[in-house]
C-alpha cells in the first residue's frame, strides 16, 4: 500500500528544508497493530512489534540513503533485512513499518504492507525503505 | 530374539518464511485522482458504512477505497465507495486513539470541524 506522510512530518520536512530545524538521523520500526496509516498520527498511533528477535533499525542520512535527481526525485536505503526467532510477543502479526527522527521520535513516514506473522526461527521480512519527491 | 527396531521419525523444523516488501510510493495518477476528487491520502471520511481512512482511488469508476475504523482506531475492512458519498470526518468522528495527541486547533486546520 501506498506510503503516507502525516501532518506532523511534512512540517519537520519543511523546517529542514528551510534551515530553520536540522534533520535527524532515523529509526525503522514495524508495526503490529492492525493500523491503516492516517494523516493525523503521530508515533503514538503505532504500536511497535516486540520479541521474536525483533529489534528496530537505525537509519543515518549519511550513510544509509542513496539520492537520485529525476523525475520524481527519490531517497532509497538499502534492504534492510529482520530476522525473527520465533513469534513475536506483542499482537503476533506485523502490519507496516513507520520511520521516525532517531532523537525526537517524530514520525516521518509510515505505510501498511501485506501482513505477515513471523512463527518460526529464521523467518525474515525483508524491506527496501525509498521516499520520493515531485 | 532380536526385534527390529523402528527407525526414529526424523522431525524437520518448520521451514522459514521470507517477507520481501519494496515501499510503494504515490503515483502521478494517484495523486492527481485525489486532488480531482478533492480528498487526501490518509484522510479521515464519513461513508454510508462508518469513518474510515482514504486508502486508494479507483480512478475509472470515480471511487474511494476506505479502511473502515474501529473505535479503537484499528482498520481491518476497506470499502468502495462513491466520491460523492464521503465527506470530511469530524473531530470527534476520529477514533480517541488516533487523535489525541492532535489539539482541536490542528484538526479544524486540516478541515476535521
Amino acid at each position: 500500500m501506498t506510503l503516507l506522510v502525516p501532518n506532523a512530518a511534512e512540517v519537520l520536512a519543511l523546517k529542514a528544508f528551510l534551515n530553520n530545524t536540522a534533520g535527524q538521523d532515523q529509526t525503522l520500526k514495524l508495526f503490529a497493530t492492525n493500523v491503516t496509516p492516517a494523516e493525523t498520527d503521530t508515533a503514538a498511533s503505532y504500536t511497535e512489534a516486540a520479541g521474536g528477535g525483533y529489534a528496530s533499525k537505525s537509519l543515518t542520512g549519511a550513510s544509509s540513503w542513496t539520492f537520485t535527481s529525476g523525475a520524481p526525485s527519490d531517497a532509497t536505503a538499502s534492504q534492510q533485512t529482520w530476522t525473527f526467532t520465533g513469534a513475536l510477543t506483542t499482537n503476533p502479526t506485523v502490519y507496516g513499518y513507520f520511520l521516525v527522527q532517531a532523537s525526537s521520535g517524530t514520525i516521518l513516514w509510515a505505510e501498511a504492507f501485506t501482513s505477515f506473522t513471523p512463527a518460526n526461527n529464521g523467518d525474515q521480512i525483508l524491506l527496501t525503505p525509498k521516499i520520493t519527491c515531485d | 530374539m532380536f526385534f527390529k527396531r523402528k527407525p526414529a521419525e526424523q522431525t524437520r523444523p518448520p521451514e522459514a518464511k521470507t517477507h520481501v516488501v519494496y515501499a510503494e510510493v504515490p503515483s502521478h495518477d494517484f495523486k492527481r485522482a485525489l486532488a480531482h476528487f478533492g480528498v487526501r491520502h490518509g484522510m479521515w471520511v464519513l461513508t454510508d458504512h462508518g469513518v474510515g481512512i482514504v486508502r486508494d482511488v479507483d480512478i475509472p469508476n470515480t471511487s474511494l477505497v476506505v479502511a473502515l475504523a474501529h473505535p479503537d482506531g484499528t482498520t481491518n475492512v476497506d470499502v468502495v465507495v462513491p466520491v460523492a458519498s464521503v465527506k470530511q470526518a469530524t473531530y470527534e468522528q476520529i477514533p480517541v486513539s488516533r487523535r489525541e495527541n492532535l489539539s482541536r486547533e490542528a484538526a479544524r486546520s486540516m478541515g476535521y470541524l
